[in-house]
């Protein structure tokens, strides 16, 4: 096979302005050619999701298939692809992104724990998003973390939780060194996991772990901003009942508003709270909505989570494009 | 709306192809979830989905649905082979995706002879999916 012998080459521009070329290794990504040439762009996840290493092609039609997936039509259309989803077969003349392409600033405004692990962080930028969708934050060039907005833009602000990670590169320094009045560069909003109901009377069943209930957290309020009359039903899971957060406002909102029912699901422990259950979330979700037919569902958390309770969903009769779902990938 | 793969007047179904008399795009929307779960719950085959990307295993068994009845698609041999290969497939993987297939489409409605003709056209990729 005549591409295991040849081996193609990428050409461009560095930041520098500097012709530069370099040569693919088999099965390499464009990310990681360059990142091995020692040529610095953006990235987080390697995964295709958070689209920070987004890089434009010069010859679109010369990208592989798959590397453009995700992106925004627009996008695509100019040549953008992701650099670590593209395998190219041959040679490809690339762009590498300006600095301040698609790059924003955005100041603390507010900073808090909101329980022992998870920082909110709220943030004043012009960036527009639907609820639901997620950004990347920038501490420097090099590190760059996708965080899900948890609020509506009926907000003057953006807000996001941080799960705190003792040593982590980038939550730590928002635990540590950042302080309101601050700004950083913000990059976004993207994803799918968006409400976008027109159907009012829809019953929804939205299911996260751990700060997978950021962006539940926005969608409902943004449903319920719409008048969505239809059952909302937010399943939230942890070890413990000491993990929950968010739950006075989660609480006073279901007050509030009649059609919305917090289930909280502790796997460890009984809760000495009654508001608190002990059950297993995959079992309760499948004893609790064993006909998910008519329902639109939203599933956020890790990649083992989404992927294990979106087969349960659709098992129990949810349609694949009712099933709305944001896998948090750990930065590598 | 399972109506749609109801029979259609014979002088119809001599003039229709496969695809239109079985009721076309709709048909294969309302029998891909059902095969897809049939897939997933069966012991002898779950295993190979369990790491899939579910919505693209989704589309690409609506494309393999379109196909076996005998509608508008780009599916080659090649393609098959291409993407079977590293799956070490045997003889009673192939029957309990072909079983599965029967079962969906008796659930639906679909004709004896009907059947038969998907069948048929199902069959015709099994050597490029066991890569023989």
């Amino acid at each position: 096979m005549l591409s295991f012998f040849f081996k193609p080459w990428l050409h461009f521009l560095d930041q520098q302005g500097q012709n530069q070329k370099v040569r693919l290794r088999p099965n390499e990504s464009v990310l990681s050619a360059l990142l091995r040439s020692g040529h610095t762009i953006p990235f987080s996840c390697k995964a295709g999701l958070c689209q920070s290493c987004k890089v434009q092609c010069v010859q679109p039609s010369k990208l592989p298939a798959g590397s453009q997936r995700g992106l925004k039509n627009a996008h695509a259309q100019q040549g953008f692809f992701l650099a670590c989803l593209c395998f190219p077969k041959r040679s490809l003349d690339i762009k590498l992104p300006d600095a301040n392409d698609d790059i924003g600033v955005a100041k603390v405004v507010g900073k808090e724990f909101l329980n022992e692990k998870v920082i909110r962080l709220r943030l004043s930028t012009d960036i527009e998003f639907n609820p639901g969708q997620f950004c990347n934050l920038f501490k420097s060039t090099n590190v760059v973390r996708s965080y899900s907005i948890a609020n509506t833009p009926a907000d003057d602000y953006l807000e996001f939780h941080i799960k705190y990670i003792e040593n982590g590169k980038f939550s730590a320094w928002v635990a540590n060194d950042l302080r309101i009045g601050d700004e950083l560069n913000i990059q976004g909003a993207y994803g799918n996991c968006i409400y976008t109901e027109t159907n009012k009377n829809k019953p929804l069943l939205l299911c996260g772990i751990s700060t997978g209930l950021a962006p539940l957290a926005g969608i409902v309020k943004h449903a319920l901003e719409t008048q969505h009359t239809g059952t909302m039903d937010l399943v939230i899971g942890a070890r413990k009942a000491k993990d929950f957060y968010l739950t006075g406002e989660l609480f006073s909102l279901a007050d509030k508003h009649k059609n919305l029912k917090l289930h909280w699901l502790c796997s460890e422990e009984h809760p000495k709270n009654i508001y608190f259950n002990h059950a297993d979330l995959y079992q309760y979700v499948s004893e609790h909505f064993a006909d998910l037919s008519e329902y639109s569902v939203f599933l956020c958390g890790a990649p083992t989570f989404v992927t294990k309770l979106k087969k349960q969903c659709f098992l129990s009769n949810a349609s694949m494009g009712a099933i709305h779902s944001d896998a948090f990938t750990s930065a590598k | 709306m399972f109506g749609l793969f109801g029979k259609k007047q014979t002088e119809e179904v001599s003039t229709s192809s496969l695809y239109e008399k079985i009721g076309g795009e709709a048909a294969v929307n309302a029998a891909v979830d059902l095969f897809y779960k049939k897939v997933l719950v069966d012991a002898r085959i779950s295993e190979f989905f369990d790491t899939v990307d579910m919505e693209a295993q989704h589309t690409k068994q609506k494309a393999f649905l379109t196909m076996v009845f005998g509608g508008p698609n780009s599916y080659t041999g090649k393609d098959m082979r291409e993407a079977h290969k590293h799956m070490s497939l045997t003889e009673e993987h192939f029957t309990a995706v072909a079983e599965n297939l029967v079962a969906t489409l008796k659930e639906l409605g679909v004709a004896e002879e009907d059947i038969n003709s998907i069948v048929e056209i199902a069959l015709s990729v099994k050597d490029d999916v066991l890569n023989k």
